[in-house]
């Protein structure tokens, strides 16, 4: 026990030693909650809305879009179709320095904008080798969402840019099996059921679970789809010819 | 009596300071907080650091302020009434330095934040000399007044520097933005890449190793986009070919998908190191006239100019001189006159390995399309729009760019040489052109506007449309200058090309 002396009153009363250790610890705890509140509700007041990063995309300074893009994907992923344009643009802007940020951001977004990505990379085949990787590894990020869509643009206008977008599947690999091998119990085209196999081969063993559809598929199939459809079970078996 | 002169004033203005450097901390507060989600991205927690000191900045200033205040009302008398002044100047000095070495490329966002410490720096200080004196009087003074005349020498260096290049135009002293050279050295090749056999030099450009012009000796520089890289291997190139002609180097800088502001790098950083007498830009009218001009209609553009290491003499004069004098040693060690050997065979396969496997270097109906069919016409399609209808966008820029190089180019001519687009050369294509745009487009109009407006401005102007059009088709009807479905000259185009620059430049070199 100790005597607390109390200035302006001049009373003098007992302390406990329990009571004298809690209490400056209450006015630290006290204070403390008060900054950290302060700081939060600074923070808070202060932080962009969705809707205002939406905004900044229209921004004429492209750095000041770049910031928007990268916020938009971590707080508004799903906000995907708006901000892909720009995602892309920064991704090709060297001097902005934020690149590799803005990599990041798209495959961030893939997994909600897997077809309007696989459309973007199929119309047009002058982009740079940067715009492609960034594309391409968005769609390795957005999972099994972009394999139907990277098999649709196959059917169609992205025939030719098949390799690059069967590299997506194959490193999606497991992912990627349930919809290729739909692609050789159902689709009539043998190009595409060449392909499909071309891809299982390459996923190699992590692709088992294909190797009845893959025999299925040899069931009256014409001899250069048969020499395909075996060569990639070779290789799902793991055993490469 | 010495020290209380000037002392109200000091104050003054010390406050006036102190409101203005918390006001600018504040706002670097705010944008922080504000863009805190992208700073968490790039930075993680040092973000939170950031705004700690800024909070403490803001702090710092209104504590600062409060005991000016104070000081007034109570006259209270400094023995140095400008120190804190001239303190503010070295802070913000040094900030400006950590900003140009550090903090690159500049953006308005890492001002904003940089300036608000700054601000706080120089607030602490004047709240620690209330409390610490923590050197000697002699020793502080001295540190006092020799940094402030180091910062003042620093800033009055560059001016000094801008006001002479307002005088004197000259190659050291351009200034140009970062952003294209960014861009050159993203596009630019990298050396000893394979284009053909041939390993791309240390530059990067398909091409052998340049050497500075001898005394006595002539030599000409070609700057341009993907047309300097070429489809061909290098002995086909329309350089190599002009150089054989005029039996006088003609140096091959060439990037792909580059554009006027780049061709402004090159031509600085390393066409003029070299001494050229003459140096040839080509401009392709398909896409130099409608490019996305990087760094265009960048906010902030008086700040940038201080603010970006690139556009700052101080910086950028030393590594010019240094380029220079690297150009001179190395003239000095390697061979003079011509290099031997340019135009030859490339190192990795001689000519006539490179015909055998190139079967259609001398038979264009051998080509195989680089583009396909649909994506060609697409772009031949808006290249059209882009350029044979109004004024096309990036034109008064193309205009500036080609403007500031010739300023840049000191004694070194600078020419100018027009690259049609395939689709007014080729008859056939630009029908189907015209069949898919739908609409009324004039055919020659960006020769007509970039020839009229060049010949105003005195450039010496090689226009190779007439050239190439007066090449007679071949038996199906085309004129075989392209490279099938690429875009690009093919052998037989860089031939004609080479021999009419080789015709172009021999009045030029008083041949």
């Amino acid at each position: 026990m100790r005597l607390r002396l109390h200035a302006r009153s001049g009373s003098v009363e007992l302390v406990s030693p329990d009571e004298r250790l809690a209490m400056p610890r209450r006015a630290t705890l006290r204070s403390s909650t008060v900054a950290t509140l302060l700081l939060c509700l600074g923070a808070g007041a202060c932080a962009k809305t969705d809707a205002e990063w939406v905004a900044q995309l229209a921004d004429p300074d492209p750095f000041a879009r770049a910031l928007a893009v990268i916020a938009l994907a971590e707080q508004a992923p799903e906000l995907a179709d708006t901000a892909l344009e720009v995602a892309l643009e920064t991704v090709d802007r060297a001097e902005l320095g934020l690149a590799i940020p803005a990599a990041i951001a798209l495959a961030k977004f893939a997994p909600h904008a897997a077809d309007s990505l696989v459309d973007m990379f199929v119309e047009d085949e002058l982009k740079t080798l940067h715009w492609k990787q960034a594309v391409l590894g968005a769609l390795v990020s957005a999972g099994p969402g972009a394999v139907p869509a990277i098999l649709g643009a196959v059917r169609g206008p992205g025939r030719a840019r098949a390799n690059e977008l069967g590299m997506v599947l194959i490193q999606a690999g497991p992912r990627s099996v349930a919809p290729l091998v739909d692609v050789l119990e159902r689709d009539p085209d043998p190009a595409l059921k060449s392909y499909a196999a071309w891809v299982l081969g390459q996923i190699g063993p992590a692709a088992r679970a294909a190797m009845p559809a893959l025999e299925g598929a040899m069931v009256g199939a014409a001899p250069e789809l048969q020499a395909d459809l075996r060569a990639a079970l070779a290789r799902v078996r793991g055993t490469p010819p | 009596m010495t020290a209380t002169r000037g002392e109200p004033w000091s104050r003054l203005a010390i406050l006036l300071l102190l409101v203005l450097g918390t006001l600018a901390s504040a706002r670097g507060l705010a944008v922080t907080l504000e863009n805190r989600v992208p700073l968490g991205v790039l930075f993680g927690a040092r973000t939170w650091l950031a705004v700690l000191g800024l909070a403490v900045s803001v702090t710092a200033g209104l504590a600062a302020a409060i005991m000016e205040v104070r000081g007034m009302r109570r006259a209270a008398v400094r023995a140095h009434p400008f120190a804190p002044l001239r303190r503010s100047f070295v802070v913000l000095v040094g900030a400006w330095l950590v900003c140009l070495v550090y903090v690159q490329p500049f953006q308005r966002l890492w001002f904003d934040i940089l300036l608000g410490l700054a601000c706080g720096v120089w607030a602490v200080t004047v709240v620690a000399e209330q409390f610490i004196d923590p050197l000697p009087p002699r020793i502080g003074r001295a540190l006092d007044l020799g940094l402030f005349a180091l910062c003042l020498s620093v800033v009055l260096t560059e001016v000094s520097l801008r006001g002479l290049a307002a005088v004197r135009p000259s190659p050291f002293f351009a200034r140009i933005a970062d952003a294209p050279r960014q861009f050159l050295e993203r596009f630019r090749s990298k050396p000893g890449e394979l284009f053909f056999g041939l390993p791309c030099n240390a530059q990067g450009y398909y091409d052998t190793e340049f050497l500075r012009r001898a005394e006595g000796d002539r030599l000409v520089v070609a700057i341009g986009d993907s047309f300097n890289i070429g489809s061909v291997p290098h002995a086909w190139h329309f350089t190599t070919v002009c150089e054989r002609l005029l039996d006088v180097p003609v140096f091959n800088m060439g990037a792909a998908g580059v554009a006027p502001p780049e061709y402004e790098v090159m031509l600085v950083e390393d066409a003029l190191p070299l001494d050229p007498d003459i140096v040839v830009v080509g401009v392709f009218v398909g896409n130099d006239l409608s490019y996305a001009v990087v760094g265009s209609g960048l906010p902030d553009t008086a700040l940038r100019s201080w603010m970006q290491r690139d556009e700052v003499l101080l910086f950028v004069l030393p590594r010019r001189l240094a380029r220079v004098a690297e150009e001179r040693d190395r003239r000095a060690a390697g061979p003079a006159g011509v290099v031997p050997g340019r135009g030859d065979a490339p190192r990795g396969a001689s000519v006539e390995e490179l015909r055998t496997s190139l079967p259609w270097l001398d038979d264009p109906s051998l080509e195989a399309g680089s583009l396909s069919d649909e994506t060609f016409l697409r772009l031949e399609a808006d290249r059209a729009l882009a350029t044979c209808r109004g004024v096309p966008s990036a034109f008064a820029d193309v205009c500036e760019s080609l403007t500031a190089m010739r300023a840049a180019s000191g004694s070194a001519e600078l020419c100018v040489m027009l690259i049609p687009d395939e689709f007014q050369v080729e008859d056939e294509l630009w029908a189907a052109v015209v069949a898919r745009v739908g609409t009324t487009l004039d055919r020659d109009l960006p020769q007509r506007r970039l020839s009229s407006w060049l010949a105003q401005e005195g450039f010496a102007t090689l226009d190779l449309l007439p050239v190439l059009r007066a090449v007679p088709p071949m038996d199906d009807g085309r004129r075989h200058l392209y490279h099938l479905r690429d875009t690009h000259f093919n052998a037989r185009g860089n031939r004609v090309v080479g021999e009419a620059l080789a015709e172009f430049l021999r009045s030029r070199l008083g041949e």
